[in-house]
């Protein structure tokens, strides 16, 4: 994918990273949004949105030493490592109320599935000790959601 | 009730599935020297440990730099440190017959068997300053702090005035070190005591909910307080706060930086220190 990162952020600051360049940290090579939606009848409305972005760059530890009975990481470069690339696909399905003419109502029932495929998108990862041997190190990634189904209901009033 | 019970699982479940363990593959860096040990005033044998870094998810103890020769200088007299277990312990002593003395600039000496990070000399130097003597001690037991009370032990000394002055304190329960780690270790500057007299600042906090170090009556406790300069006070403070997480909103981390020459890791600290105890009632 290197090819398509045609604008990408970097900062150089000189007490930084021994003054070379490094990704900023919100830099996101590549962002696309794809949103199809479609009219099936009069009552019927399906759509889909599928999301799609690099992983935003981190710093993580790639060497240890021990002080004073504590393991103290040795880091790489700043911002040399990514997270993995986000993810995900939403879609839905709405039925709309018959549409009759003086009714003081309109009403619609919308059903969605939000993260389709359950995909467990990172949003941090953390080291932790091992309880039974401490040399031990064991990586945890964090995710807010999985697959999230849902159903609305909506009630709107005619004005007229 | 099963209904209710199955309600409560279910947002377990969800709650719980937001961590997950993950295979993480890391890069390796290069080999650096870590270099862990003090001496003081006080005559006796000091120890200086001497290991290597190794990758972040090594699982392994910190491999031991063996066979190396150490010896410590004050600018007019070298004194030579030899290793416990020549080839094997990566632990090098001080003669038992050696103290530091008050004022001088101590500068550690490694010459290592083999090449680490491209070469085989590495330095570390550190003031030895003096210390204020530490006049008394209180444990006070504080009932209402935490769940089960908390002890409280308080410090009494004067801080020399006319100068900025870095304290470390270490704990000791009968003669045992309580502050075993280093992040156990109470570190402090005097921006609140200033030249004054620091009259019963707390020092420790000794939760009594824990029952592995729960004080009892007879008990004796002891404190050191020991001078410390501004580059150990800061590298305390780092390895303190050195632990992998990404804070939201902040920079990403930095390396701790020690005084060992030629990126190597970890710190040689002169220092002098005062003692003062406390039975239990």
């Amino acid at each position: 994918m290197d090819q398509l990162y045609l604008f990408t952020g970097f900062r150089q600051i000189s007490l930084i990273n021994n003054g070379n360049t490094y990704p900023a940290p919100y830099d996101k090579p590549n962002n696309l949004a794809i949103v199809l939606s479609y009219r099936i009848s009069k009552r019927w409305m399906v759509s889909a949105n599928w999301v799609y972005a690099t992983g935003n760059p981190l710093t993580f530890p790639i060497g240890r030493a021990e002080i004073g009975g504590k393991i103290i990481p040795i880091y790489s470069d700043r911002n040399a490592y990514r997270y993995q690339d986000y993810h995900r696909l939403d879609i839905s399905a709405t039925l709309f109320s018959k549409p009759k003419p003086g009714r003081k109502f309109t009403w619609d029932l919308n059903a969605s599935i939000y993260n389709v495929y359950d995909r467990h998108n990172t949003w941090s990862i953390e080291f932790t000790q091992d309880n039974i041997n401490p040399n031990v190190t064991n990586a945890e990634k964090v995710y807010l959601f999985g697959i999230i189904p849902s159903l609305t209901f909506n009630f709107h009033f005619n004005n007229e | 009730m099963n209904k209710r019970i199955s309600i409560i699982l279910a947002i377990a479940v969800i709650a719980a599935s937001c961590t997950e363990k993950i295979n993480l593959k890391l890069d390796s860096t290069f080999t650096r020297l870590v270099v862990d040990g003090h001496i003081k005033s006080d005559t006796m044998a000091y120890t200086i440990n001497l290991t290597k870094t190794s990758d972040y998810f090594s699982d392994v103890p910190a491999p031991r730099e063996v066979n190396a020769k150490v010896s410590l200088t004050d600018g007019t007299s070298t004194f030579p440190l030899t290793e416990t277990v020549p080839g094997q312990s990566g632990v090098y002593q001080t003669d038992p017959k050696f103290a530091g003395a008050i004022g001088k600039d101590y500068t550690l000496h490694i010459s290592l068997a083999e090449v680490i990070a491209g070469t085989t000399e590495y330095t570390a130097s550190s003031e030895l300053i003096g210390v204020t003597k530490l006049d008394s001690i209180q444990v006070v037991f504080n009932a209402d702090m935490g769940k089960n009370g908390v002890w409280e032990v308080k410090v009494y000394a004067l801080d020399p005035p006319g100068r900025k002055n870095y304290y470390m304190l270490n704990l000791y329960r009968n003669n045992k070190l309580w502050s075993d780690t280093i992040t156990k270790v109470s570190v402090t500057d005097n921006q609140f005591f200033a030249g004054k007299y620091i009259d019963g600042a707390e020092a420790f906090r000794i939760n009594n909910s824990h029952l592995w170090e729960t004080l009892y009556p007879g008990d004796t406790i002891m404190v050191e307080l020991s001078a410390i300069t501004k580059e150990y006070f800061d590298f305390i403070n780092q390895v303190k706060q050195a632990g992998f997480s990404i804070p939201f909103f902040t920079g990403p981390p930095a390396n701790v930086q020690g005084n060992v020459s030629n990126e190597g890791v970890g710190f040689f600290a002169a220092y002098s220190s005062s003692f003062a105890k406390k039975v239990i009632k």
